[in-house]
């Protein structure tokens, strides 16, 4: 096992234990009224009662310093569209914990050794998001996020009738904090009916190191059989930030 | 909707905004070999792999072969400034010159240097040897012992000596008597070609010689002791220059060190310079031998020369096509008579450990020329006064270029290359016959197979390829998919060989076959080889 993965491995152990100290805390504290500065928890009703739901959508950098990205990029930063959504499981007081499933979408597109290659990624995950608010619009999280990335490389050339194509998965875990700031809501002050955050996130991507295999992309009409070319393997990990819009209803 | 904004702007934000903001540019470059267009590489063929120069990674690739027909490629880097490469004859290694960074400005630039690669299944470097100067020209030993440097007409430094050295033993790691580095001794004259003789029984002991041909003398090199400088033949005192073209080697008796020579042919000149390796007497001398010239005259300018074996003794064989001669020169005494043949043969070869000799241990030599569609046996003795016991000739439909040796166990086979490169002559040097193939390409290539079973061949530029069988001279022909630039037949891992088809195309393309049983169903095709196992 890497030294990756296993400070992949400690983060993944760190993070699932930060929001049981904060269920604790929050049962300490539970007792307390809430500032008005702070949104009201939940009432407690014998009624079941929809769990709020959030929606992101913004923009996931990454800075991958990984030889695999070479072929496709001139310099090692990736931006990714990223989409997640989810219920808030449990609020105690100012702390909340979110569940998240996540979809973050890039690709890049570049030249090697003058062959027009491109790279698509697409990352699957899901997050576990603690939160804690600090003050009415303002509130701070970490997200522990393990997630399935999936890579295609692609690599056409002139001279060959069909283009080089790669296809591979590997591992991934975001461990990311930042913080919130609320812009705008809906509905009364004290129980908006909905609240729109503007959020930003710093944080690490660890992830496996996925290998570059390519081949002619199939063709039932060619019966030729082909071998396959290795391409520098690719990690798709660094340090990454997050910039996202997020309503909450 | 509530859009009153917030009262009170955390402080993160902006932090968190500029941090992101970090993380969009460019953090680092990508290796400029990503940013290039790749050179058209230089394709060797090795042992167990073909070898690609792929001079803008600063790397060889090469491709061992699996048992499946699947590649192994293993990138093996070299110096910067490629200058020239070659395989050594029995195909285990790969030397790579570099001139190394031009000028050096850095202590972190690289030194010229020559870097020897293994080229079995399992390719690796082997080591690489520092040497002194920048230059192009590497000269191999046929034996694979030695490698020398040596100036080219490609170097171009503000100062070069041209008569610079640097003499590798390639069995020893680089040290600091590895490379040797020496300047012949000059009489104006300046390296044009290197010959590495066989190993010669000399006065002071068995060793090789290292024979450097000046466009006006000759340089003799002790290859045990290169240090010790070069003795040097001039060809002409009087001022008239003679320029030597080729060299031709006899250690003699092997039980005497006494009576090994050389034999220099001049460039249009029926004189033959013979050159007696006998004992120096000089104290001073750096050399345990000492070459003593004599020149002996043939019957006109001759094309070819070699030792040959006649019942009469060693004798000296020059072809002279202008007289459509084969003069047999006695080196002791210098007395030459000379064979009537019907033909401008311009060309020789001794095939007698093929044939068989007579009893007498005269030679068997195959004659043949660029110029007429006639090749001849002259089995040398001596019967009723003439200097030979038979001159028998064939005729074919055209003159040959060129002859390629066949291995054993089909080594009774000669392959005779027609001139328009699109017919060619497969030779039965003991049933003397030839086998006439026929290509509908002209500039046919072609190659023999190391377990001499087979020949594979190509036109550079089409997709057409054919083996054929030296066995049953039954050709197979394919047509793969794209332009094919060279073919080579490597060991497999495992046994069993594989023909690699180069494919010029793309970034190196290579369709690999069974070598012993070809067939497209079970070939692997590889395209983009020149974008895989990049760092």
């Amino acid at each position: 096992m890497s030294a990756h993965t296993l400070l992949g491995a400690a983060a993944l152990a760190a993070m699932i234990t930060a929001p049981l100290v904060a269920h604790a805390d929050a049962g300490v504290t539970a007792g307390v009224a809430p500032t008005r500065d702070i949104a009201a928890p939940a009432k407690a009703s014998p009624a079941w009662r929809a769990p709020e739901i959030n929606l992101a959508f913004g923009l996931r950098t990454m800075v991958m310093p990984s030889a695999g990205l070479d072929p496709f990029s001139t310099n090692d930063s990736v931006a990714q569209l990223s989409l997640a959504a989810g219920p808030t499981l449990l609020r105690r007081g100012a702390v909340s914990i979110a569940a998240l499933a996540e979809w973050d979408y890039g690709d890049k597109e570049g030249t090697a050794r003058t062959d027009v290659t491109s790279l698509t990624m697409h990352r699957l995950g899901i997050g576990l998001e603690t939160r804690l608010q600090l003050a009415r619009r303002l509130m701070i999280f970490a997200r522990l996020s393990p997630a399935a990335v999936n890579l295609r490389g692609s690599i056409t050339d002139a001279g060959i009738p069909r283009p080089l194509v790669a296809r591979t998965w590997t591992w991934a875990l975001d461990a990311t904090a930042g913080l919130g700031v609320m812009i705008a809501n809906t509905g009364p002050r004290e129980a908006p009916t909905s609240r729109f955050w503007f959020t930003g996130e710093l944080g690490y991507g660890f992830a496996g190191e996925a290998t570059m295999t390519y081949a002619p992309d199939s063709d039932a009409a060619d019966p030729r059989k082909y071998g396959s070319i290795m391409l520098p393997a690719l990690r798709p990990s660094g340090a990454l930030g997050r910039l996202a819009m997020v309503v909450a209803f | 909707m509530n859009t009153r904004p917030s009262p009170r702007r955390p402080l993160g934000s902006a932090f968190l905004l500029g941090a992101l903001a970090t993380l969009l540019p460019a953090c680092g470059d990508r290796d400029a070999v990503w940013g290039a267009a790749p050179a058209p590489v230089i394709a060797h063929g090795l042992d167990g792999s073909a070898a690609f120069v792929d001079v803008g990674a600063e790397r060889v690739l090469l491709t061992p072969v699996e048992p499946d027909l699947t590649l192994a490629p293993v990138s093996v880097p070299v110096r910067r400034g490629y200058a020239t490469s070659e395989a050594t004859r029995d195909g285990s290694a790969l030397l790579v010159l570099a001139r190394g960074d031009v000028p050096r400005q850095k202590a972190d630039d690289e030194k010229p240097g020559l870097t020897m690669i293994a080229g079995g299944t399992t390719p690796h470097l082997l080591r690489t040897y520092d040497i002194s100067d920048p230059l192009s020209g590497l000269a191999i030993d046929p034996e694979g012992h030695f490698a020398v440097i040596y100036p080219s007409a490609a170097d171009s430094s503000f100062v070069a000596n041209p008569n610079e050295l640097a003499v590798v033993d390639l069995a020893t790691p680089p040290g600091p008597g590895n490379p040797v580095s020496l300047t012949l001794r000059s009489f104006g004259g300046r390296p044009e070609s290197l010959v590495f003789t066989p190993t010669l029984v000399l006065p002071g002991g068995a060793r090789r010689l290292l024979v450097v041909l000046t466009d006006r003398d000759v340089g003799l090199i002790d290859l045990a002791d290169p240090a010790s400088g070069d003795v040097t033949v001039r060809l002409s005192t009087t001022g008239s220059r003679v320029t030597p073209v080729q060299i031709a080697v006899s250690d003699g008796d092997p039980t005497r060190s006494d009576d090994a020579r050389l034999a220099i042919r001049l460039a249009g000149d029926p004189s033959v310079i013979l050159v007696d390796l006998l004992a120096s007497t000089a104290s001073d001398s750096a050399h345990d031998f000492k070459p003593t010239p004599n020149v002996v005259l043939a019957s006109g300018p001759p094309s070819d020369v070699a030792f040959v074996n006649t019942d009469g003794g060693l004798r000296l064989a020059a072809l002279v096509p202008s007289k459509q001669s084969l003069s047999l020169i006695d080196p002791a005494t210098g007395v030459s008579k000379d064979v009537a043949l019907d033909a401008p043969y311009e060309h020789l070869s001794l095939v007698t450990g093929i044939v068989g000799g007579p009893a007498s241990g005269a030679d068997v030599a195959l004659l043949w020329s660029a110029s007429s569609p006639f090749i001849s046996f002259v089995a040398l003795g001596s019967t009723a006064g003439k200097p030979y016991k038979s001159v028998e000739r064939l005729q074919l439909e055209q003159p040959v270029a060129r002859v390629i040796d066949v291995p054993a166990p089909n080594d009774r086979l000669k392959i005779l290359a027609a001139a328009d490169g699109r017919a060619f002559f497969v030779l039965d040097l003991i049933a003397r016959t030839a086998s006439p193939i026929v290509s509908s390409a002209f500039g046919i290539d072609f190659t023999v197979s190391a377990d001499g079973q087979r020949s594979w061949l190509l036109a550079p530029g089409g997709s057409d390829l054919a083996a054929l069988s030296l066995s049953s001279l039954h050709p197979q022909n394919f047509s793969l998919g794209s332009p094919l630039q060279a073919a080579f037949e490597v060991g497999r891992r495992g046994g069993g060989r594989a023909l690699l088809a180069v494919h010029s195309d793309g970034d190196l393309g290579v369709t690999v076959l069974d070598g012993e049983h070809p067939s497209l169903e079970t070939a692997v095709e590889y395209q983009g080889l020149l974008l895989g196992s990049l760092r």
